[in-house]
């Protein structure tokens, strides 16, 4: 750890240049940002999500979280309170009120 | 081409629906229509199962409730965010400027259950003491908190999600509010509860993963020496403006205090006049309604704090190339466990943001709805409406409002504001209706008229000074200029000082004689045991409030003032003074995890034990109810003989 320190401390520039784009030689090292221990994965990455890069994550798992995930979850939660209510709950109406409510509705 | 075709299929489902309905002319075909929306929405329940959960929720749930509604995507993007660019003060600021809040609400929420125990929403308190004025002002002062909050949500949750997947970042503002309209919309605040709890121990074990990831077990860091190793090393390079010899590991950070204390002003309007942190109060037990927020806000301090500490200074120790346009969108917690485990990590990361997201979305739609339906419906169309007409509102105002929340997020997303921008502009244009809101329970010569002119004029007044001030600095009216830490508190301290100034005043001037017995006779739709106290419980409410307020106030204290006063000697810490920093976010989490995962479940045992047995086991649950166990809750309601 410490040899990688001092290895990285050899390219520091005085001009406010990560010394990483002086490092890895990169061609525009205004941009490059951070990487001070001189990690090739991110050599000259001037962000670390750039919109030219492969994304992290497929689309296909971001939808399965973002609807797949989100409609299981209600359907669980509703499941569940649906369940609580059928075997513990007064908390739901009777026949008659539900009509009285539609005819309310609709009056 | 899947997101155009995505976006079409919801809004012809949603269009379909409204013309079904209002193209229905006979009484039978809308009939027929009323009860497809009842087999679609499987539950008819009663009012106040819908929108207070039968008052009967206890401490660990409301306590994990409280955690997740309080834990937005920008408590998880932005908390890394400043540990990233202001080192342990920013994880530590974070934490500390958004728990207290919730430790004293609970002060409040034992208020709420003497002066207002029927009450359904904070402006009704309002409303049955000042009258119809301030009650439009701060109905709309509570909108925009919701609104703003919503958009931070959507803001943070979309852009996590575009950078992760690739996902077009308007499809994802949109998509997300889709699967919590579908349980708030049956289910009402009890099933928002449940999600919460699920919610919240998804997000502390995770926070426990990754802490445990970064200081234990990561081949690159894996102990505090390695960190405090890299931070001390980083710090040559990038020295941050304003810290203590520019370290990550000061508390010595001007920016950071700022930040704080912005921080601090923005969360106590948020939590104040959000009216999802009020339900929360009105929902509980009485007994459980303070030890519930105490426990909640002592937990979540785990969260901002222990995953700062982890993601924002293992970002930094890693010296990851997040640019400052991603860190601003709250990308530096992605990055980091993205870096240290993969597609996992992502995963991980990518759950919590989802998972705090639909958690605080929810209590956020069933807020709204009972604002539209009981304090816009109610009060201003239909004041004697049924219980079930209100539901009906209420689920037409969820519906409404998750659909807003993808548009708000399109178009913040559109304007290009931003997670960090818009959670520090937020101070300055709710807080100003803080000091009005906490008048309206605690303080009965608080005059109506004071606080709603304190309210508009601090508020003109914040956005002037936040403009003029911004504005003065080279180049004239830029978001840069406006989105500066020192900007944004000079308007917000304007905007809390001016209307607490003059609602003070003009209450001195000018008091109200209030003896709370116009908040206690606020109507209740349908009869509900739980809202009335018996003198028991009363005396005991009294007792406990003033127990909690030297509770409260003192840890408080101890975590805004005491804590940081004890770190200023550190100065720039130590090894051994940040591996101590280190354990204790570490025992934090755990102990938090441990506790809100737990302690719902074990509460709810008889009940779960019921339901797991489709009732064949109910005995257990039926002696709970009755208090025949020695349960100390079961028996804090007995209708009043008084």
């Amino acid at each position: 750890m410490r040899q990688r320190l001092v290895a990285a401390m050899s390219g520091v520039s005085p001009s406010g240049v990560s010394p990483s784009a002086i490092y890895f030689n990169c061609p525009d090292p205004r941009s490059v940002s951070h990487n001070f221990f001189n990690l090739s994965q991110y050599a000259c990455f001037p962000n670390f999500f750039g919109d030219d890069r492969p994304r992290t994550l497929t689309p296909a798992v971001g939808y399965l979280v973002v609807i797949a995930f989100g409609l299981a979850f209600g359907l669980f939660t509703v499941a569940l309170i649906y369940l609580e209510h059928y075997i513990l709950g007064s908390s739901r109406r009777g026949n008659s009120e539900y009509v009285l409510f539609c005819l309310d509705l609709l009056l | 081409m899947i997101p155009v075709f995505v976006c079409l299929l919801l809004f012809s489902f949603f269009w379909s629906l409204s013309v079904l309905y209002v193209t229905a002319s006979t009484h039978e075909s809308r009939l027929f229509f009323v009860h497809l929306l009842h087999l679609f929405l499987f539950l008819f329940l009663s009012i106040r199962f819908f929108n207070t959960a039968g008052r009967e929720t206890r401490k660990g749930l409301t306590a994990s409730v409280l955690v997740s509604q309080w834990t937005w995507a920008a408590t998880l993007l932005q908390s890394s965010n400043v540990a990233f660019r202001f080192g342990v003060a920013g994880a530590f600021w974070y934490a500390s400027g958004a728990c207290v809040q919730l430790l004293l609400f609970s002060l409040l929420a034992i208020l709420v259950k003497l002066r207002a125990p029927t009450c359904h929403t904070f402006l009704e308190i309002i409303n049955a003491r000042w009258g119809r004025t301030p009650h439009i002002i701060f109905t709309c002062f509570a909108l925009l908190t919701n609104i703003i909050v919503t958009a931070l949500l959507i803001l943070g949750g979309s852009a996590v999600t575009t950078a992760l997947t690739g996902i077009d970042i308007h499809l994802a503002a949109f998509l997300i509010p889709l699967g919590v309209i579908m349980y708030t919309l049956a289910g009402g605040l009890k099933a928002t509860f449940i999600a919460s709890w699920v919610n919240s121990s998804i997000i502390l074990i995770s926070v426990c993963i990754l802490i445990f990831k970064v200081y234990v077990s990561a081949p690159e860091l894996g102990s505090p020496e390695q960190v405090w190793e890299r931070l001390t090393f980083v710090t040559r390079f990038a020295p941050v403006p304003h810290n203590k010899d520019g370290s990550y590991l000061t508390m010595l950070s001007r920016n950071g205090l700022f930040f704080g204390l912005i921080n601090i002003v923005a969360n106590f309007t948020t939590v104040f006049v959000d009216q999802a942190f009020w339900q929360s109060a009105i929902a509980a037990t009485p007994s459980s309604a303070w030890t519930g927020y105490m426990l909640g806000g002592l937990t979540w301090f785990a969260i901002p704090f222990s995953l700062a500490t982890a993601l924002g200074l293992g970002g930094v120790a890693l010296s990851l190339p997040v640019s400052d346009v991603e860190a601003s969108a709250g990308l530096v917690a992605p990055a980091t466990a993205y870096h240290l485990m993969g597609r996992s990590g992502a995963v991980i990361v990518f759950i919590m943001v989802f998972s705090a997201v639909t958690s605080s979305g929810a209590a956020e739609m069933i807020a709204v709805s009972s604002i539209c339906a009981y304090d816009i419906y109610r009060t201003y169309i239909d004041p004697s409406c049924s219980g079930q007409r209100v539901i009906f509102v209420s689920r037409i105002a969820i519906l409404g409002y998750g659909l807003l929340m993808g548009v708000v997020g399109i178009a913040f997303n559109g304007l290009s504001i931003d997670l960090n921008f818009l959670y520090n502009a937020m101070a300055v244009f709710i807080s100003s209706s803080f000091i009005p809101v906490i008048y309206a329970i605690t303080w009965g010569r608080a005059s109506g008229r004071g606080v709603s002119l304190g309210a508009v004029i601090g508020l003109i007044a914040g956005v002037t000074v936040w403009l003029s001030y911004g504005g003065s600095f080279s180049g004239g009216l830029t978001r840069g200029n406006l989105d500066q830490e020192k900007v944004h508190l000079a308007g917000a301290l304007t905007a809390l000082c001016t209307s607490g100034i003059i609602a003070t005043l003009y209450s001195l001037y000018d008091p109200d004689d209030c003896d709370w017995s116009t908040t206690r006779a606020i109507t209740l739709i349908e009869d509900d045991p739980n809202s009335r106290l018996t003198y028991e419980t009363e005396a005991e409410l009294r007792g406990a409030f003033r127990k909690n307020s030297i509770i409260a106030c003192s840890v408080a204290m101890c975590i805004l003032v005491v804590w940081p006063l004890l770190s200023v000697p550190a100065g720039t810490f130590s090894l051994s003074y940040f591996r101590l920093w280190v354990y204790i976010s570490l025992a934090w989490g755990v102990a938090s995890a441990a506790i809100l995962t737990a302690l719902p479940l074990w509460e709810s045992r008889y009940g779960i034990l019921a339901v797991a047995s489709f009732g064949h086991i109910l005995l257990p649950y039926r002696e709970s109810k009755n208090g025949i166990d020695g349960d100390d809750e079961s028996d804090d309601f007995v209708a009043d003989e008084r």
